[in-house]
């Protein structure tokens, strides 16, 4: 399985490429984590306010409050799993991506292999980020959307609203932040 | 047994002499209810309002026979009456419900039948009507947050196992 | 709210002539009950009357009139509120059903039905008897009704929708570069 790029030593520009293996994230994904973390954290609103019963306008410094929490947790909690992932799937894809990029690049005869190598690792790279980027976030919002319906229906019913909102919203994103810094 | 059977003879002969005025060729027209939502009820209801007519003759008091109990029917209207009865939920029956109609005449017989033991369906009606009751919605099956729960599991556990197979 | 059934469903019986010579007269006991777990607003009330004849003797040109049900407040779905029963015979029953539907909600205070009836066939004059009376009932309103006991299937399903894209659109690019790159590396692996 073990490709022959990984054999060698790593070169500076690799090096540098690596750097993108890192926890810290580009501001584009940033963003793409915040985004899709104040959505999943706004939904359970809904059932709050529409099935629950819970008065939207006395509730609202609360939603509000819980809501910028819970976004804060679940984008920690993508970018956490999505570390975790990334390297995983980047040697997964070592084969598949090298000989995509083998088959593409053979008959550029001009390009260096070392430069053959920088791309197939930038490519690798990218691939691996996509997959587990996407992956981290459909993995995180099932989670908290099945246990906070679970939570907030089954375990805190006969508590209060108020109590019921902020801890099964609270406490999933807290979970799901908690789970992710683990290593697998 | 022949000599009941003369009494009985001689008996109709004698109620038909008294009442000359008998219903005959009766037509029947059913205003039906049953309870349809039982969400907020306990019992189903079982109304059946009708309007008899008769080509000649004329009905005065109606007995109904629903299903072995017989009892008098209330007049709520020059010709049309009104038979009615309630059920408890659980135990309501579904389906057609006949309520055999009789006059004077019909009751006496069917007092007869009774007090001598026989079968009552023996005894001819004047005219029957049948009551449909298709049954009534109780509530929902399940709840929409057990499905709710069922379903967001469902997709969790299609995350979990695919997260496993990807670190594997 | 189990209050109110628990007046609703109790019953007081009220007979208002008693007779001496009761033993040879017929004499009638009329209830009359709600049958109902929650009375709201457009749902149907079920009410029954019971005319027991405790008498020895029939009683004869019996009519039950319930007045309390007003078409101003009440729309009759199934049965008549007045109804004439030529003879109710001795030591025995008559149930008579009425289902109505109340137009309004708020408080409401079910009161009793009259019948009229003569004790004995050569009676001249009437006797009149007082059902029993369910009490006062609180009518909600559908609205409220619908809020606390609906299954929110709409508001379900909206939910549905709207967490849809938080898990459909990840899960499918995801697995459209998976499926991409696996397929790649079986198709080289039977090439080889």
């Amino acid at each position: 399985m073990s490709g022959k790029t990984s054999v060698k030593p790593f070169t500076k520009e690799e090096e540098l490429l690596l750097q993108d293996f890192s926890r810290n994230v580009s501001t584009k994904s940033s963003a793409l984590f915040y985004g899709n973390a104040i959505i999943v954290s706004a939904v359970p609103i809904w059932l709050f306010w529409r099935i629950h019963m819970m008065d939207i306008m006395s509730s609202l410094v609360l939603f509000v409050v819980v809501t910028i929490i819970s976004t804060y947790l679940m984008a920690m909690a993508y970018r956490n799993t999505k570390f975790n992932l990334k390297h995983k799937i980047a040697v997964k894809r070592e084969d598949a991506v090298t000989r995509e990029l083998t088959k593409k690049l053979a008959e550029d005869k001009k390009m260096s292999k070392k430069e053959k190598d920088e791309r197939i690792l930038w490519k690798k790279n990218e691939v691996a980020d996509f997959e587990a980027t996407t992956f981290s976030i459909f993995y995180n919002n099932a989670l908290f959307l099945a246990l906070v319906i679970f939570v907030s229906f089954y375990v805190l019913r006969s508590f209060t609203l108020a109590f019921n909102y902020t801890l099964s919203v609270g406490a999933t994103a807290g979970l799901l932040a908690l789970l992710s810094t683990g290593s697998q | 047994m022949i000599g009941y059977a003369r009494i009985g003879v001689i008996f109709s002969v004698l109620i038909a002499a008294v009442n000359c005025d008998s219903c005959v060729r009766p037509e029947v027209s059913l205003k039906p209810f049953t309870t349809e939502d039982a969400t907020v009820v306990t019992n189903i209801a079982y109304i059946a309002e009708f309007d008899l007519k008769c080509e000649s003759g004329s009905v005065n008091n109606l007995y109904a026979d629903i299903e072995g109990r017989i009892g008098p029917i209330s007049k709520v209207g020059p010709t049309s009456y009104q038979v009615s009865w309630v059920e408890e939920v659980k135990s309501a029956k579904t389906g057609d419900r006949v309520i055999r109609l009789f006059d004077e005449e019909g009751y006496v017989a069917l007092r007869k039948a009774i007090r001598s033991g026989q079968d009552i369906t023996s005894v001819e009606p004047l005219v029957y009507v049948v009551l449909n009751h298709p049954g009534a919605f109780t509530g929902p099956w399940f709840r929409s947050e057990s499905v709710a729960v069922v379903v967001g599991f469902i997709i969790a556990y299609i995350a979990v196992s695919s997260r496993s197979k990807l670190s594997s | 709210m189990k209050q109110v059934l628990f007046i609703l469903c109790s019953v007081l019986v009220i007979f208002v002539r008693c007779n001496s010579e009761e033993e040879t007269r017929a004499r009638l006991l009329v209830s009359k009950h709600i049958l109902n777990t929650y009375l709201v607003e457009n749902m149907d009330i079920n009410v029954k009357y019971s005319l027991f004849n405790i008498g020895n003797s029939a009683a004869v040109d019996v009519t039950l009139n319930d007045r309390s049900f007003g078409p101003e407040a009440f729309a009759v779905m199934g049965g008549q509120l007045k109804a004439h029963i030529d003879r109710i015979p001795s030591h025995s029953n008559y149930t008579h059903v009425v289902v109505v539907r109340p137009i309004r909600f708020g408080y409401f205070n079910f009161t009793s039905a009259e019948v009229t009836y003569k004790s004995d066939i050569e009676d001249t004059d009437f006797q009149v008897a007082w059902s029993s009376e369910p009490g006062e009932g609180g009518i909600i309103a559908f609205r409220d009704y619908n809020k606390r006991f609906s299954s929110h299937a709409f508001d379900w399903a909206a939910f549905a929708i709207m967490s849809l894209p938080s898990l459909a659109i990840p899960v499918f690019l995801w697995y459209s570069s998976k499926s991409k790159y696996e397929k790649l590396v079986k198709s080289s692996k039977r090439t080889h």
